[in-house]
């Protein structure tokens, strides 16, 4: 064996020549034209796009007032304060979701939106825990997901592992999940659970945001209800 | 090649007035970074994906992200090239996630096919030689981290602290990660240089 490199103790640097040269490419030229010239055309938009930012700061403030205006509106009721504690499927959620829009829109710095991103996710997955509805649980792991690949996408090296706990923890609560419905299908499920299920597993499209929550069944019921009544 | 942490480099990759360009969304500027970096990110995400189109593809989307969100990015050379890793890290992480999905919803001998995709095809295999190939399939045996760490190191050219970032690790852990998996990867490889007589065996012959 004169001839091997015995690298078992002291990493030899040929070991990192090896491991380049087994991966080393080189972009053909014709595929970095193509690239390049990609680069250029989208270029052209992210200008215009950038010349119509400088234009929207008004409009962006504007927007940013009235949704303040109506978050503090609310607030002098104190549903802003009380729809923290809402659970999916009170009327207020839909103000709690909404005052955690308005926080994301005003946030400028990066880093702060994906923290505040992670702690929207981790909330959702709380409310998940908290309901035995799959539906709803579902719908609120798919929020969760979502928020997490957006503060992934941003998030500083230091929120890095937080981003991965609540990824592992969202994809042990969907598997629970799935366990679950699997079993109520096989269990021969109502016509509504064997729905859910198919809903879950994705047969379907994703559902519209809101769709699935409670109160929202209950409108489209009611309404349901009153045209049928319509003679 | 990244094999010991060097200082940092006195020479940075490119200049200030590209990193200023990016921060505009200069195409121009970013085609130079492309012209830098363009061979290091196609070869990490070729390794990642293993399949030479769709890293292609990956490294073209990555540099249209630095062209729309560039304006984000802190620091100079060093921050730019951290970021594109970074982004084609997680570029690669989603297309993986996304074959993952699709490999389950595949049931029985479609499933089989699919998970025989993600090995070197016919042509790939013509072209590798018999190194590459034995050094991919040792690989191949490391953890997850261990195999990122190593492709960062070495086929990205990353320092120990820009690996971190990438991976969101501290150094000190990408340290131990690229200490192990180098000594794992030497015993895999010197196994296989065991079993092979010592004048054909593709390792053994570059001693």
């Amino acid at each position: 064996m004169d001839n091997v490199i015995d690298l078992r103790d002291a990493p030899d640097p040929r070991l990192g020549e090896a491991i380049h040269r087994a991966y080393a490419l080189s972009v053909p030229s014709e595929t970095a034209r193509q690239h390049l010239a990609t680069l250029r055309a989208a270029a052209a938009p992210t200008a215009a796009r950038r010349t119509q930012a400088a234009i929207a700061p008004m409009r962006r403030v504007a927007m940013v007032c009235a949704v303040w205006g109506g978050v503090l509106a609310a607030m002098a009721g104190g549903a802003v304060a009380a729809s923290q504690q809402a659970a999916p499927g009170q009327r207020l959620y839909g103000v709690k979701l909404g005052a955690e829009h308005a926080q994301l829109l005003i946030q400028t710095d990066p880093d702060a939106e994906a923290a505040l991103l992670l702690r929207f996710a981790q909330r959702r997955l709380a409310e998940a825990r908290q309901t035995g509805d799959p539906q709803i649980v579902s719908d609120l792991l798919r929020r969760a997901g979502a928020a997490v690949d957006e503060a992934e996408r941003m998030a500083p090296a230091t929120l890095i592992a937080e981003v991965a706990t609540v990824r592992d923890e969202i994809d042990d609560s969907a598997a629970g999940l799935k366990g679950a419905t699997a079993k109520e299908v096989a269990d021969g499920g109502t016509g509504a659970s064997t729905r859910r299920a198919r809903i879950h597993r994705g047969a379907t499209a994703p559902p519209e945001p809101f769709a699935l929550l409670p109160e929202t069944a209950t409108a489209q019921a009611e309404t349901a209800t009153a045209t049928a009544a319509i003679p | 090649m990244a094999a010991e942490e060097k200082p940092q480099q006195a020479q940075p990759l490119f200049s200030d007035a590209v990193v200023e360009g990016i921060r505009r969304g200069d195409p121009e500027a970013v085609g130079a970074v492309y012209a830098v970096l363009g061979d290091r990110l196609l070869g990490y995400l070729n390794a990642r994906v293993r399949d030479r189109g769709v890293a292609e593809d990956l490294l073209e989307s990555t540099f249209l992200e630095l062209l729309a969100n560039g304006r984000s990015i802190r620091g100079g050379a060093a921050a730019v090239k951290v970021w594109l890793f970074r982004a084609a890290h997680f570029n690669a992480l989603d297309y993986l996630r996304k074959a993952q999905r699709h490999r389950e919803d595949l049931t029985g001998e479609m499933s089989a096919l699919a998970h025989c995709d993600t090995a070197p095809g016919p042509e790939e295999l013509a072209l590798a030689g018999e190194t590459t190939r034995v050094v991919r399939a040792a690989m191949e045996q490391l953890s997850d981290d261990q195999r990122l760490v190593l492709l960062l190191r070495y086929v990205g050219e990353l320092s120990a602290r820009e690996t971190a970032v990438v991976l969101g690790k501290t150094s000190g852990a990408i340290r131990s990660l690229q200490h192990r998996g180098e000594r794992s990867l030497a015993r895999i490889l010197e196994a296989r240089a065991d079993q092979a007589a010592p004048s054909d065996g593709p390792w053994a012959s570059q001693g």
